[in-house]
């Protein structure tokens, strides 16, 4: 009996242990057979736990039970116990254990779960990051997994914009290698930060159509809907069957549904500030003043408005102040057109408005066209940069090509939000050539394909959106090699 | 920059309306450099219409430096024109008095969703 018993266990072990090492890197399908390798392992631990059952008095069977406890669940093990604590290491292996939850990407998954880990400690250890980073670096190929390891790691450093790239690009990747549970936890992060930043329409955006949600994402994005007033936000009863859905251990405090009650209902944020007929001057600095304290599209086509009637009736007063003060150069009204030209566009830039859209000439045009030209030449630049790196054929570590690859999509999407598909259909080319040149190369000689697939899925998408049938066929073709 | 522009704005930091002449330019940076030498509280911050402001010093000398010069002063006192008077600034801001406008960020959303430890 003992013998069939340590066979059974040596063999759950076993089917454990198979898997952890390297995943299969030549192909973006996961490691595969996943499913029979699943049911054997569970099948060899109900087995155990009955031979357990059967061998043992019920207090040496609790004992064992227990202490077979990070081996039988190691996921709910790793979840409750070690990342809460913030072990990284013992995290991360008890995570390579999960053949259910990282059944796709078990090494990627455990790397991804000891980043969490880490975020969880009260001062991230630099140690355990630098550990972590060998263990991302070891890997034969870069997996979404990896990637998400890297953006939690870049959040652990204080590195936001990077953490938000990496893990906004998970989704990109192959279904084949990319486990539920890493989309699910990805969007965790994401929507959590928007929260933190009060940006709800953000978490409203990031939870809207997505597969792989969270009780906890949806309770948040029941309040951000509440928060912004969304048409179909819950009533009081739903928010409540939201929260209560979260489980207990993972709910968070009340003072999360006295947030969603406690706001005015959207339209006022974004309303214009209603103009006082007094001086235009001073209505153009009120309304400006608005603005900086809360932006919002109307607050800014407001200011712009107000700027252009107040700049129509402010030449004679500069010329006044100049003869009075003896100044003999005087001040150019075009110098302060142009301040409160690319005052305007920062604003639009930094709150994410889209000048496209709000544009009604004047100056909001002019600011438009100032941030165009700078975004535009900014893009160029950038992909004029990594094509001049990859005809050098100087090549990058896997996460640094990454890195790489989501800087120019950022600054990409930055110019097409701002600029619309006007801008989109102009840089798309610029983009293109130098990140197809890239997927291909991590493709065929770098053997980090499931990148490179990820890379080719987005080209795909921004082709089709720019209209460029050429390179969206082209794109067809690689994604299907 | 141009929050700058009133947030930092000379006549703000000397606490004088566009139309000061150049002695109570002067006479006001005197005197505020005297308050911050001996740490009066009053002098430590001054009203914008973005709301109050940390003074220091340096800050005290670099207005009173600015507005001799009668081309920066023209620009800077374009940017003086609203009183330095949050409440005035606002009026015209549906919601500013009272209730909110713009939705609050979560600060502790990060711990209380699983991401950071919790308080």
């Amino acid at each position: 009996m003992i013998g069939l018993l340590l066979l059974i266990v040596g063999l759950a072990v076993a089917l454990s242990i198979r898997g952890i090492g390297p995943p299969r890197a030549s192909t973006p399908v996961g490691p595969g057979g996943g499913w029979v390798r699943v049911t054997l392992w569970w099948t060899a631990n109900v087995l155990v736990i009955l031979l357990l059952g059967v061998m043992l008095p019920l207090r040496l069977f609790t004992i064992a039970a227990l202490l077979l406890l990070p081996i039988l669940l190691p996921w709910p093990f790793t979840r409750a116990l070690l990342i809460p604590l913030g072990w990284v290491r013992a995290t991360y292996h008890a995570a390579r254990l999960s053949s259910l939850e990282w059944r796709r990407d078990r090494a990627g998954g455990a790397a991804f779960s000891g980043a969490w880990a880490l975020l969880r400690q009260p001062e991230p250890s630099a140690a355990d990051r630098g550990w972590l980073q060998a263990r991302i670096a070891d890997a034969p190929a870069l997996s979404p997994a990896h990637l998400g390891a890297l953006g939690l790691l870049a959040a652990s450093r204080g590195d936001l914009e990077e953490a938000r790239a990496f893990l906004e690009a998970i989704p990109l990747f192959d279904d084949r290698i990319t486990d539920p549970l890493l989309l699910q936890r990805a969007l965790d992060w994401l929507v959590a930060d928007a929260a933190t930043q009060g940006r709800w329409a953000r978490v409203i955006e990031l939870t809207r159509g997505a597969t792989e949600i969270s009780a906890e994402a949806l309770l948040v994005a029941g309040v951000a809907q509440r928060v912004v007033g969304h048409p179909d936000a819950p009533g009081d009863a739903q928010l409540q069957i939201l929260w209560e859905r979260v489980p207990l251990l993972r709910r968070p405090d009340r003072e999360l549904l006295a947030r969603a009650g406690c706001n005015a209902p959207s339209g006022v944020a974004e309303a214009p500030p209603a103009a006082d007929g007094g001086d235009p001057l001073e209505t153009a600095l009120k309304l400006y003043a608005s603005l900086l304290e809360r932006p919002s599209p109307g607050g800014l086509a407001a200011a712009a408005a107000a700027w252009e009637r107040a700049l129509d009736e402010l030449q004679p007063w500069l010329h006044a102040r100049a003869e009075q003060l003896g100044a003999r150069r005087g001040v150019p009204l075009e110098a302060i057109r142009a301040e409160i030209e690319q005052s305007l566009a920062a604003i639009a830039e930094a709150q994410g408005l889209s000048l496209a859209e709000l544009s009604r000439g004047g100056l909001l045009s002019a600011a438009r066209d100032r941030l165009r030209e700078d975004r535009l030449s900014t893009i160029e630049l950038a992909a004029e940069g990594l094509q001049r790196r990859l005809d050098a054929g100087r090549w990058l570590p896997a996460a640094d090509e990454a890195r790489e690859w989501l800087a120019l999509a950022r600054l990409y999407s930055e110019g097409v939000r701002s600029g619309g598909d006007e801008v989109r259909r102009l840089v798309f080319r610029a983009v293109h050539h130098p990140l197809c040149t890239l997927s291909v190369e991590l493709f065929n000689h770098r053997g980090e394909r499931w990148l490179s697939n990820a890379m080719t899925r987005w080209l795909l998408i921004e082709a089709r959106a720019a209209g460029d049938l050429r390179a969206a066929e082209l794109q067809e073709r690689n994604l299907r090699l | 920059m141009s929050r700058s522009r009133i947030a930092e704005n000379p006549f703000y930091v000397l606490e004088l309306r566009p139309d000061a002449t150049a002695a109570e330019i002067e006479r006001a940076g005197q005197k505020l450099l005297a308050m911050l030498e001996i740490g009066l509280e009053a002098a430590a911050s001054y009203p914008t219409p973005l709301g109050g402001m940390p003074r220091d010093p340096d800050q005290v000398r670099r207005a009173v430096d600015e507005l001799r010069d009668p081309e920066r002063r023209i620009v800077h006192e374009l940017w003086a024109t609203l009183q330095p008077d949050i409440e005035a600034t606002l009026q015209l801001v549906p919601g500013a008095h009272g209730e909110r406008t713009e939705p609050d960020p979560w600060p502790g959303a990060m711990a209380a969703l699983g991401w950071g430890r919790r308080r």
